[in-house]
């Protein structure tokens, strides 16, 4: 169980993908102007992600290494096509507010990375895990940056106003290029903790 | 590479690409409906709520819609149209549905609701147009220009150069709504038969 545990914490933390990895950022850098799509997207990944990566691990022994890729890419463009199916089907409202960032999923570098790297050679309890770990971490990931970007951006939270009417927002987060920077200083921020950590560790 | 290696792959290619495939036609099979309920909703249900102008109903009329026949193309396949059905306490209070006309962008759609009890046009509402933002949104949005049209019996002449007032400035968008109602209307006396 403390394996089960250890192999979920890590995509929470030590191995939270896009700031650790830097993958999968087209969506990151894509969804994250309002919270609640990036939170949407977040959703859609953690499912494709315990999806595939359950199949994968089911699988692994009976999927020739040749053809693993092919393989892989049939289960994960299945996953995202029900999840883009259940999109319109009961969040209509996120469905048009994501559009073609759902079936984008599938070429996210994550989902199959995390196939080919963890899910191809361990046991499934192991691979649920890591999948539901890594989707979580990347979740949080894209709305603390949906979170940053909105609120300094345009001032609201969920679509909610938060700060006083009488602030316009700051329009260059609500863009592309707002994205790439806020990225970075949370890159940034990220990386100066964890050495915080890690010298206070060596420290004891 | 051996040709059984070859077969081999090609067999589990195909068993899982065949498995998936039938596992996704069952999730659209299971969606289809309310992917298509949703879809309607989100866009024609402004337009439908304005139409009602206001009429009370108690059901949901985009789940009891109905789509009926109306013509056949060229190539002879029918031609199809949601008709909306409001009903209060089990009664229909208002029926709606679309008419099109042509404005100065193009085809423009009118949603058009009818009360059938006393046969008079209860509201209207622009579904889809392609005008000019500024000039040919104006008439849709002025509320004496749509409003002219509640009220009025179905028999009244609503087409252009007909008894209703013209938009100034935006002729052509108040020509292309004037048709759209027009056709609506002269369609309801086709079909209501199939409705009521």
């Amino acid at each position: 169980m403390s394996t089960f545990w250890g192999e979920f914490s890590k995509g929470l933390w030590k191995e939270i993908p896009p700031f650790r990895f830097v993958l999968g950022l087209c969506p990151v850098l894509a969804v994250t102007s309002q919270v609640s799509s990036a939170l949407g997207l977040g959703c859609g990944v953690i499912f494709v992600l315990l999806i595939s990566n359950t199949l994968i691990a089911t699988f692994k022994n009976s999927i020739p290494p040749k053809i693993r890729v092919p393989v892989f890419i049939v289960i994960i463009a299945s996953a995202v096509t029900i999840v883009e199916l259940m999109m319109e089907a009961y969040f209509y409202t996120l469905y048009e507010v994501l559009g073609i960032w759902i079936p984008l999923i599938v070429c996210n570098c994550l989902i199959l990375g995390r196939g080919e790297a963890f899910a191809r050679k361990n046991p499934v309890y192991l691979s649920i895990a890591d999948g539901l770990g890594m989707g979580i971490g990347f979740t949080i990931s894209l709305t603390v940056l949906g979170t940053v970007r909105e609120i300094i951006g345009s001032g609201t939270w969920f679509g909610l106003n938060v700060l006083p009417s009488a602030y316009i927002g700051f329009d260059l987060l609500q863009n592309p290029p707002g994205a790439f920077i806020c990225l970075g200083l949370l890159l940034a921020l990220i990386n100066v903790i964890s050495s915080r950590l890690e010298s206070k560790r060596q420290a004891c | 590479m051996s040709l059984r290696e070859i077969l081999h792959m090609v067999l589990i290619l195909t068993l899982f690409t065949g498995v998936w495939g039938g596992l996704l036609s069952l999730v659209k099979i299971a969606t289809e409906d309310q992917i298509e309920y949703q879809r309607i909703k989100n866009v024609k249900a402004p337009a439908l709520e304005k139409a009602f102008s206001g009429e009370e109903y108690t059901n949901d009329p985009v789940k009891e819609r109905r789509e009926i026949v109306v013509g056949r193309d060229q190539s002879g396949d029918p031609i199809k149209r949601n008709v909306f059905i409001a009903k209060k306490d089990g009664r229909i209070v208002s029926i709606a549905f679309e008419g099109y006309g042509s404005g100065y962008g193009g085809d423009m759609g009118v949603m058009v609701a009818i009360d059938p009890s006393e046969s008079v046009v209860e509201g209207i509402a622009v579904t889809t147009h392609s005008e000019t933002p500024g000039v040919g949104t104006d008439p849709m949005e002025d509320e004496s220009f749509m409003g002219q049209f509640s009220g009025k019996e179905l028999s009244t002449s609503f087409g252009p150069g007909g008894r209703m007032d013209t938009y100034s400035g935006a002729t052509y968008t108040s020509d292309g709504i004037m048709q759209g109602v027009q056709n609506a209307v002269s369609l309801y006396s086709r079909i209501k038969d199939k409705i009521l």
